[in-house]
This record gives structure tokens, C-alpha cells and sequence, in this order.
């Protein structure tokens, strides 16, 4: 079940706000975990039993670390342990097909017979959850976070609804108090309906709209598309995966607060930054903050020396792009990245490139561009071709047919693009910060009207727009 | 006092979160029905299997999105939305409409047919057309007379109210299916009308429109004509003076009817004033004969405005159309059936008829009946073998 579908909007969360709001306080995480393995069991029903079975052996694993008795070195083993099952997991549903593939490949040159492997199905979130579980087990071994209290506040922690499939990526130093005691108010709830209807206007009215553009351009033969096509696809992409993913964290933030909890923000206008590094302090922040937190930081960060930070800036990074996906697309972009930050570190010690603003915005956003065609393309020599049409530098096959190009993109799509980039370049009016805040008693009554107004507006707008995917008629049924 | 403002906006949150299951459930609000066909959605039984194979969310998702309440307010809020920003209906699996100048609508299947050559080998041309001339003289060794009529596409005939950003600059030297037919039904001995080259000549002299702002088929109007020629032919080459009418003059109004506004009602929305402006209505005069004709018709969905003029003005004395040669309509019983093929009696099914009618819409050519020829002609070719 997604946030965007029908079935979200007007069954489950109308119901689980009913239930939650009606059952008393020492019942709501209840309520809220039962919830999480219903919104989890939905999509993914067979890994739900993973998902509880791992986070056990997490609880108990976090306790025993705790445990004053223990010497440095058992917890060290202990934390080990937790991390190998959890990595292990991950690395089981989400790369065996692909190591397998590539082991098959070589095997293939060598002439040699094929592993016979049953293709692993992946589950949903795997890769968010993973990081949860990873953080708690860290966190309680360093002592920034007591263990769990219980196996439920535990699990809902890891499982609970607005944030399992797609994050943000919460620290459970972050959560941990919030998962015992957390502040209910009507403001709350207030800020989050706000967050919540923004985002899902974000996922459905923008991404979807040049979600189609893009998906669209992609499909074309690669060789037939005129440059301005090319840019066209890779411009739609990039907004499309922006407001996709910064909706979808909206909606988790905003269902957040409207059960009582502060999720850290994961997106802040990353397309106005003017380097790469500024671009990571912007975008899937809480992926930047794990990443930071749990790797770079304890695999030395830049405290050993330039050669070792770079290193570190690389495995980082490539890591960061295969976490993305399992596949050599992935990887490139990860290592995109690394090339880029690498180069901003490199200017930012010899002081010596310093673009215009403005001008070292455009350039990260091309350059970005370029780095959301290896993340969308279906391998690498499609991202190549693609990239190698933007800038002409093949020539141009069977053209598309006349007109072809014009019909790509409607006026509808057209303005959301255009409102896309608004909303992404333009500087943001400080009073628009109480969205991220959610502080309205601050406040003037014209504006959390308008608010919510808007938000509403927008809610109205989404979920008819929504409903039209679902409906396909025919003038009259042939048969 | 903001204090109120939260609980003002959070309660409308909610009330709008609720209204559409609560509305599902009472059926509290008044929904006017949407226009379109639609899949039949049943609602998911919940067993075990099916909820781990995921086979019970996926259907569930499917039948709540068709049943929720307030769907159509939905849609219809989204489509016109849609359709005054882009001028299309959004994509998906259905009818796809475009808004064409002058609030003309032009159903996407048909503009795409308009831009593209006719791809089909000539041969298979030739075979459908040989069929077509084998069925007829087959038909007429028995004294029943075969008429095809030839529809044509409003994409062909009002091609200048087409969008622009839908045309494409190369298409008038593309040769289309009916381009490549014409000259083999004219070899071949077919008797056809054909209504491409009628509406092109008509519309050239001045006729008022032939097919409606809103609709995808032919208009009454338009329609209404062409009974008048199917009648006169019939009449003539069976030699009996069969009813008939005259098309004497037409009315305009903004009250669309029937298939007048099929794409209109189609988008679903709101409002649709624009598209139902200058509807044109036939004003018939009846031409009485020694009897009505015993008719079947294979055709498309150009083929019910012919039935309901030939309906309405009381010009048959029993007439069946087969529907894509799938579904079968009957009047005066007024039944609708599948046709079950293997009990079919094809023989009897066209020789018991003064006439058999073809129409086909210039987009499915040459698929001529749909699937009828080859067992039609098997059918009389065999019963002709046995009774000599």
C-alpha cells in the first residue's frame, strides 16, 4: 500500500486515526505496530515474519550489549554479530540475484555452466529498515541511546508505517524518547495534515505528471531522440524523483506528527545547491546523516589524513549508490558523486574555483542532471547513449516520427514542470519555514488559515486526480 | 482563538478523509452515473493463500478505487481539470480524447489512424476484397442483396478542427486503408456506399456538420442521409419498394442526444456547454413503400446510428445486427446476446434476408464483417453443394 492510493487515504489511515485517536494512551504504540505489520503484511505479506523474527534478535541483541557485565570485547562481538545478520539480510534479498548474475556472466565467458539460482523476491523497505535496526544496535553500543524498553516499542520503531518503505532513515537516538512519551496536540496534527497534503500534492500532481514525460522520452529508442527531447527526459526525471521522494517524506513527517511524533527533515531545496557537497546536506538528508554517522565518521571521516578522507569520501559513496540498487547503474552514480565531491574538496583546500552563485548552481543542477540519467536508465550503455544524445555526441538514427515531439509533453504537464522548477530554485519566504518547524502558534491567524486552506485544496485536487488512473473507460465495449 | 482555527481546518481534514467511505457505505450524496464502459470489478474473497500471494490487495485496491464513494465527483473534478489545462483526457486504457478547435473532440484511435499510412499488403487487400465479392455473389444467386457501407472516420472528414500538435506535416502523402480499398471494391463488382467521398462532396456543398462537436460517430443528420441511400439501393436491386425516408431539412439546438455526444459525455465532467453547442437533428419525411425489408447488419459502432434512424422511423420489418459479429441485437424482440458461433446456422441466417448489410468504418479496414466472410461463404458453399 502506498500513501498515494485510495486505499490509503479513505480505509487505512481514516481508520487507524479513529482507532488510535479513540484508544488510550498506554494503548497507542499498540495500535500504531498493529497498524505497521497490516500497512507492511499488505505489501509484502510473506517478509512481515523477517521483518518481526530480525527485530527480536535486535531487541535481545541491544540488551545484551547493554549489559554492564560485559567486557568491551563481547560487546564489540555482540554488535558484530547484530550487524553481520542485519547486513546479511540485506545483502541476501537485495544482491544475491545480482552477484549471482555477475558470476554467471564470468562463468558464461569461460564457458562454463550457469549457477542455477531461484531469483530472491525483495522486501519492500528492506533497505530502510535495515539502517533503523543497524542505528539502534550502534546507538545502544555507544551509549547515545538506552536499549528499547520493550520488544514492542522495539519493533513499532522499526516498523512503523509513515516512514517503513521509504524513509526518512531514523536514528533511534532520534526517536527513542518519542517512542515512549510523545506530545499530542491539535497543532500537531494541524502541522502534519498541512505536511501531509503538500507532500501527497508533490508525489501525485508533480511527479506523476512528469513522471509520464519521462517515462515517455526514456522509452524511446535512444538513437531517434533529437537533443531537446534528451534534455526534456532528463530535466522531467530529475523533478519527477525530487518531488517523488520529497513527497513521500513529507507524507511520512507529516503522518508523523499526526501521531504524535518528529521525524528529522530529509529534503531542503537540494536543487539550490552549488556543489555537491552542498547538495548531499540537502538531499535524503537522513540518509547523509546515517551515512556520516555509522561509516564515514567510523571509518576514519578526515581525521586521518587527505588520501584516507578521500578514500573513505569513495566507499562512501559507492556504497551509498549500490544502497540505491543492485545494479551497475547504481554503482556509477555512487561513484559520479564521489568523483564530484572529491573535486569539491580538492577546490574548497586550494580556495581557487569559486563560481558565481548562481552560475555554481546551474552548473551542480546540469551536472546533477546528467547523474539522474545513470539512475534511470535501464543499464549503463542505455545511460551512455542517452547522455551521448544530450550533447550530440552520436549521430542521430531513425528519427521519430513527425510530430512525435510535440505531443511528448501536454500544457498540463508543461505547468507542473514549470511549477516544479519554481518551487525548486526560487528562495523559499522564511514564514513558509513553519512548514518544516510545524511551530504555527507563531503564527498570524491569515496564514494558518490560508494553510490550511491550501493544504486542503490541494488534498481535494490530488486525490481526484488519483481516481482517474483507476478509471480507463471505453466509448462502448466491443464485445 | 487559533486554537479554533486548528480544530476548524483538522475537522475538515477529517470530514473530507471520511465522506467518501461514509458515502460508500450510506450512499448519503446524490452521484450522477459516469458515461463510459467500464470492466466489471468483483469484490475480493479473503483467504489465506490469496493474502500471502498478495492476490487479495491487489484485486481489493482495484475494487475499492472503482467503488469508493464520491468517485465520480472524483473524476469529474479531475477530468476537468485535465481537459481544460491540456485539452486530452489522461492517459490510460480507454478512450483517449482530444479537444480539437472550435470544442471539437476527436477520439485519439481514430487521428492515429488518420496520421499513419494504411500498412496492410496489398494481397491480403485483394483476399478481403475477393471474400467480400465471392459472399455477395454467393447472396445474390439466392436473390439476397449484399450492401457495404463504407463509415468514415471524423478525423478524415474534419481533419481541419484536429489540434495541430496532433497532426503530422507528412501525412498527406501517406496513403490510408480506404485510399487503397476504393479502386479494389470498384474491380471487383462491391456494391457500396461510399460515405468517405459522400461527406467530403456534401460537406463541399455546403451541407451543415455531419458528425457533432461531441460525438466520434456520424450524427444523425449525417446518418439519416445514409439510410436514405441504403433503403433506395436495397429497394432497387431486390425490386421492391420498400419504406423509406427523406431528409428534408434539419434543426440546431444545444440538446445532444444519444451517440450525438458519446466523446463528450466520455470526459466526464462538469461542464460540456461549450461542446454540446449546434447539434444538428434530421427533420424526416417518410416514403411509403409496398413493405418493409427483412434486414441483418454486420457492423461496428457507426452501425447503431443507422439502426436507431432505421428504428425510430419504423423501417424494418425485423432486423438483427450482429456487433463485431459478437453480440447480437435484435428488433423488434429488442434482445442483446452473445452469438454463439458453433450454433450459428449461418445459411438461414442470410438467406432469409432481403438484404445483408455491411458497414465498416474506414479505421478496421479491411476487416469487412468482422469475421463473417470466410464461414458465410463456407456456410452457403457447402449447403449449395448438398442441394445439387
Amino acid at each position: 500500500m502506498v500513501f498515494s492510493s485510495q486505499t490509503f487515504i479513505f480505509l487505512f489511515l481514516p481508520g487507524v486515526l479513529a482507532i488510535y485517536g479513540m484508544a488510550p494512551v498506554r494503548w497507542r504504540n499498540l495500535v500504531l505496530f498493529v497498524a505497521s505489520c497490516l500497512f507492511y503484511s499488505w505489501g509484502a505479506p510473506k517478509f512481515l515474519f523477517v521483518l518481526l523474527v530480525s527485530s527480536a534478535v535486535d531487541y535481545m541483541l541491544g540488551h545484551r550489549i547493554n549489559a554492564q557485565c560485559r567486557s568491551a570485547s563481547n560487546k564489540r562481538k555482540l554488535l558484530a554479530l547484530g550487524i553481520v545478520l542485519n547486513v546479511g539480510l540485506l545483502l541476501y534479498f537485495k544482491y544475491a540475484n545480482f552477484f549471482v548474475e555477475q558470476v554467471n556472466s564470468s562463468l558464461a565467458i569461460m564457458g562454463s555452466a550457469p549457477i542455477k539460482w531461484t531469483s530472491v523476491v525483495l522486501p519492500i523497505g528492506i533497505s530502510f529498515f535495515t539502517f533503523q535496526k543497524i542505528s539502534y544496535l550502534i546507538d545502544v553500543y555507544r551509549g547515545t541511546a538506552s536499549p528499547a524498553p520493550s520488544y514492542l516499542s522495539y519493533a513499532l520503531y522499526v516498523a512503523m508505517f509513515p516512514q517503513l518503505i521509504a524513509g526518512p532513515i531514523i536514528r533511534y537516538h532520534d526517536v527513542a524518547r518519542q517512542l515512549v512519551s510523545r506530545i499530542h496536540s491539535m497543532e500537531k496534527m494541524y502541522s502534519g495534515i498541512c505536511r501531509f497534503c503538500l507532500g501527497l500534492g508533490k508525489k501525485v500532481l508533480i511527479a506523476n505528471s512528469l513522471g509520464e514525460v519521462a517515462d515517455t522520452i526514456f522509452a524511446l529508442p535512444h538513437s531517434g531522440i533529437p537533443i531537446e527531447v534528451a534534455w526534456l527526459g532528463a530535466l522531467c526525471y530529475s523533478f519527477q524523483i525530487y518531488y517523488d521522494f520529497s513527497g513521500y517524506s513529507d507524507m511520512a513527517i507529516g503522518l508523523g506528527r499526526m501521531f504524535g511524533f518528529e521525524f528529522l527533515e530529509n529534503f531542503n531545496q537540494p536543487y539550490r545547491a552549488k556543489n555537491f557537497t552542498e547538495f548531499w546536506q540537502r538531499w535524503h538528508i537522513s540518509l547523509s546523516n546515517w551515512m556520516r554517522e555509522y561509516l564515514y565518521i567510523p571509518l576514519g571521516g578526515n581525521q586521518k589524513g587527505a588520501i584516507r578522507m578521500f578514500v573513505n569520501l569513495w566507499i562512501v559513496f559507492l556504497l551509498s549508490g549500490f544502497w540505491h540498487g543492485a545494479s551497475w547503474n547504481f554503482i556509477a552514480w555512487g561513484a559520479f558523486h564521489g568523483f564530484f565531491l572529491t573535486l569539491d574538496k580538492i577546490s574548497s583546500h586550494w580556495k581557487r574555483m569559486t563560481l558565481p552563485p548562481p552560475l555554481a548552481m546551474s552548473v551542480t543542477f546540469i551536472l546533477l542532471m546528467l547523474s539522474w540519467v545513470l539512475f534511470r536508465s535501464e543499464n549503463l550503455s542505455d545511460a551512455w547513449y542517452f547522455i551521448q544524445r544530450m550533447f550530440m555526441l552520436s549521430s542521430l538514427g531513425t528519427a521519430l516520427p513527425e510530430g512525435a515531439a510535440g505531443t511528448i509533453i501536454n500544457a498540463l504537464q508543461l505547468t507542473m514542470l514549470l511549477a516544479g522548477i519554481c518551487f525548486s530554485f526560487m528562495p523559499i519566504p522564511s514564514s513558509w519555514a513553519v512548514l518544516t518547524t510545524g511551530q504555527w502558534r507563531t503564527q498570524s491567524n491569515a496564514n494558518i488559515i490560508g494553510m490550511g486552506a491550501t493544504s486542503l485544496v490541494v488534498l481535494v485536487v490530488a486525490v481526484s486526480m488519483l481516481s482517474t488512473s483507476t478509471f480507463n473507460p471505453f466509448i462502448y465495449f466491443r464485445f | 482563538m487559533k486554537v479554533n482555527y486548528y480544530h476548524l481546518l483538522v475537522a475538515l481534514f477529517f470530514i473530507l478523509l471520511f465522506l467518501p467511505l461514509v458515502d460508500q457505505v450510506t450512499g448519503l450524496l446524490p452521484e450522477k452515473e459516469l458515461a463510459g464502459v467500464e470492466a466489471e470489478v468483483q469484490k475480493p474473497k479473503l483467504i489465506v493463500t490469496g493474502w500471502f500471494e498478495k492476490d487479495f490487495q491487489q484485486q481489493f485496491e482495484t475494487w475499492f478505487s472503482a467503488h469508493v464513494g464520491l468517485r465520480s465527483w472524483m473524476i469529474r473534478t479531475a477530468n476537468q481539470i485535465n481537459f481544460t489545462l491540456s485539452g486530452e483526457t489522461p492517459s490510460g486504457s480507454g478512450t483517449k480524447v482530444y479537444l480539437g478547435k472550435d470544442n471539437y473532440l476527436f477520439e485519439k484511435a481514430y487521428v492515429t489512424a488518420y496520421n499513419e499510412p494504411g500498412q496492410k499488403e496489398q494481397n491480403l487487400l485483394r483476399d478481403f476484397t475477393w471474400r467480400l465479392f465471392r459472399l455477395q455473389e454467393l447472396l445474390e444467386e439466392h436473390g439476397v442483396v449484399l450492401l457495404l457501407v463504407l463509415a468514415p472516420s471524423k478525423a478524415e472528414i474534419y481533419s481541419e478542427y484536429l489540434p495541430e500538435h496532433v497532426k503530422t506535416p507528412a501525412r498527406d502523402q501517406r496513403l490510408s486503408h480506404y485510399q487503397r480499398m476504393a479502386p479494389l471494391l470498384d474491380e471487383f463488382g462491391i456494391h457500396y456506399i461510399d460515405v468517405h467521398k459522400l461527406f467530403l462532396q456534401w460537406k463541399e456543398q455546403g451541407a451543415p456538420p455531419l458528425f457533432s462537436r461531441g460525438g466520434t460517430h456520424w450524427n444523425y443528420y449525417g446518418a439519416g442521409r445514409i439510410v436514405q441511400l441504403m433503403l433506395a439501393d436495397i429497394s432497387e436491386r431486390v425490386g421492391k419498394k420498400f419504406d423509406n425516408i427523406e431528409v428534408t431539412s434539419y434543426t440546431t439546438d444545444a440538446k445532444p442526444f444519444g451517440t450525438d455526444n458519446d466523446l463528450g459525455g466520455l470526459l466526464n465532467q462538469w461542464s460540456t456547454n461549450k461542446i454540446n453547442q449546434g447539434q444538428i437533428h434530421p427533420v424526416f419525411q417518410r416514403l411509403p413503400g409496398e413493405k418493409r425489408p427483412n434486414l441483418l447488419m454486420i457492423g461496428d459502432s457507426f452501425a447503431f446510428t443507422l439502426m436507431y434512424v432505421l428504428e425510430t422511423q419504423n423501417l424494418f420489418e425485423r432486423c438483427d445486427l450482429m456487433y463485431y459479429f459478437k453480440r447480437r441485437f435484435s428488433w423488434p424482440a429488442g434482445t442483446d446476446n452473445p452469438i454463439d458461433h458453433s450454433k450459428l446456422d449461418l445459411r438461414q441466417e442470410l438467406l432469409s434476408r432481403d438484404a445483408v448489410i455491411i458497414e465498416i468504418n474506414e479505421y478496421w479496414l479491411p476487416e469487412y464483417g468482422f469475421g463473417l466472410l470466410r464461414p458465410a461463404i463456407l456456410a452457403l458453399q457447402a449447403s449449395d453443394r448438398k442441394n445439387k
